[in-house]
């Protein structure tokens, strides 16, 4: 037999037997596909791989390369394909090392362009990472709050004198609050100070947590605040432990203090909070 | 690490883990008092004798600066306020 006629032959079958697969995807010619992320974390590139059969039986590799952003807003590339087939896709980082909580993927069928696009299909939605490979077929479709998020130790804003500890939540960013740690030095005017912790939308506080021990004039305090503590007083190590609550926040949603008779010389520190983090569209 | 003008805040744009760090300035204090017939909005330090102090509470900066990003109707993303800027700590 002719060699390219087997050829000929063995690309008309696959052509035909992709056809009778469940796990191909037909394109015919309009349609793309389309890779979203929210990224929280720079220098990041993905590499988008997989495998495309042609209206003439011959099979393609593709490689194609996305970058994230480093805000969590949306990164968009399309991805033209001819008619055929798309047999798999699968796609990694390549470049940086985001971890689970960090870079959200949505890899879907599309057809049109710019303002104009109709999603088809979702063919994966997750959390991608240098070190697993996901990929359709196979990968399940994940919400981006599913499972455990990213750990997170964050320093905040060291507030100038006579100003409040406020953390915002950043845009699509969800916060679960693990443990919280601030100094704060009174200044030498005589006052009885109560720092408390709130919790609010940005606007309206819903939860407020008091550290539940005073501080009066002329003193350093560390402030230590985490899941399920007892509230106590260590004198020698000069730290006020309380507890915190359970709460997870969206973003724009704010941390902050709030101290009764504060002065004008009351120093806070920058916090140091620790986090579990989530993308949140 | 950064100043922020409007607040005086000093944070690092770039935390420890690599992730973009955005500012938002904190509420000021300010006390509500009665200044003779009528009701005023004080700093603290404002206060006078003869004030009868009403309540304390926080109010949201006019200057406040807000680095997390939105996409405005333009579809570009950017901070929510820039407020008063920021300048950079001498290393």
């Amino acid at each position: 037999m002719d060699p390219t006629d087997y050829r000929e032959l063995v690309r008309h079958v696959a052509y035909e037997q992709a056809k009778l697969s469940s796990s191909s995807f037909f394109f015919d010619g309009q349609d793309r596909i389309r890779l979203r992320t929210f990224g929280s974390v720079a220098s990041v590139i993905l590499a988008l791989e997989g495998r495309f059969l042609g209206a003439d039986g011959r099979l393609q590799a593709f490689a194609e390369t996305h970058t994230p952003s480093s805000d969590r807003t949306v990164a968009t590339s399309l991805y033209p394909f001819g008619e055929g087939f798309l047999l798999n896709v699968s796609f990694r980082a390549t470049t940086g090392t985001p971890r689970v909580g960090q870079v959200f993927a949505i890899l879907d069928i599309v057809r049109g362009l710019g303002t104009i696009i109709q999603p088809l299909a979702v063919l994966f939605q997750g959390y991608v990472t240098d070190t697993q490979t996901f990929g359709w077929p196979g990968s399940p479709v994940r919400a981006s709050i599913d499972g455990p998020g990213v750990l997170r130790s964050i320093t905040g804003t060291d507030p100038a004198v006579d100003t409040e500890i406020s953390e915002t939540v950043p845009t699509n960013a969800r916060w679960r609050p693990l443990a919280i740690a601030f100094t704060f030095v009174t200044g030498a005017a005589a006052a009885t100070r109560e720092v408390a912790l709130t919790f609010s939308d940005g606007t309206t506080v819903f939860a407020r947590v008091p550290a539940g021990t005073s501080q009066i004039i002329s003193l350093t305090r560390l402030y230590s605040a985490f899941h399920q503590a007892d509230r106590l007083v260590n004198v020698a190590d000069l730290t006020i432990v309380f507890p915190l609550p359970r709460i997870d926040l969206q973003g724009g949603f704010v941390i902050a203090t709030v101290t009764t008779a504060r002065n004008a010389l009351d120093n806070f520190g920058a916090p140091q909070l620790l986090v579990e983090e989530w993308i949140e569209d | 690490m950064r100043i922020c003008q409007s607040c005086g805040g000093r944070y690092e744009p770039i935390g420890a883990d690599g992730v973009r760090y955005f500012h938002a300035c904190p509420p000021q204090r300010r006390v509500r008092v009665r200044r003779g017939a009528t009701e005023l909005l004080v700093a603290l330090e404002e206060v006078l004798d003869t004030d009868v102090q009403l309540e304390e509470l926080d109010v949201e900066r006019p200057n406040r600066r807000n680095e997390n990003v939105r996409r405005d109707p333009d579809g570009v993303v950017r901070p929510i306020a820039e407020g008063d800027g920021t300048t950079d700590e001498a290393a």
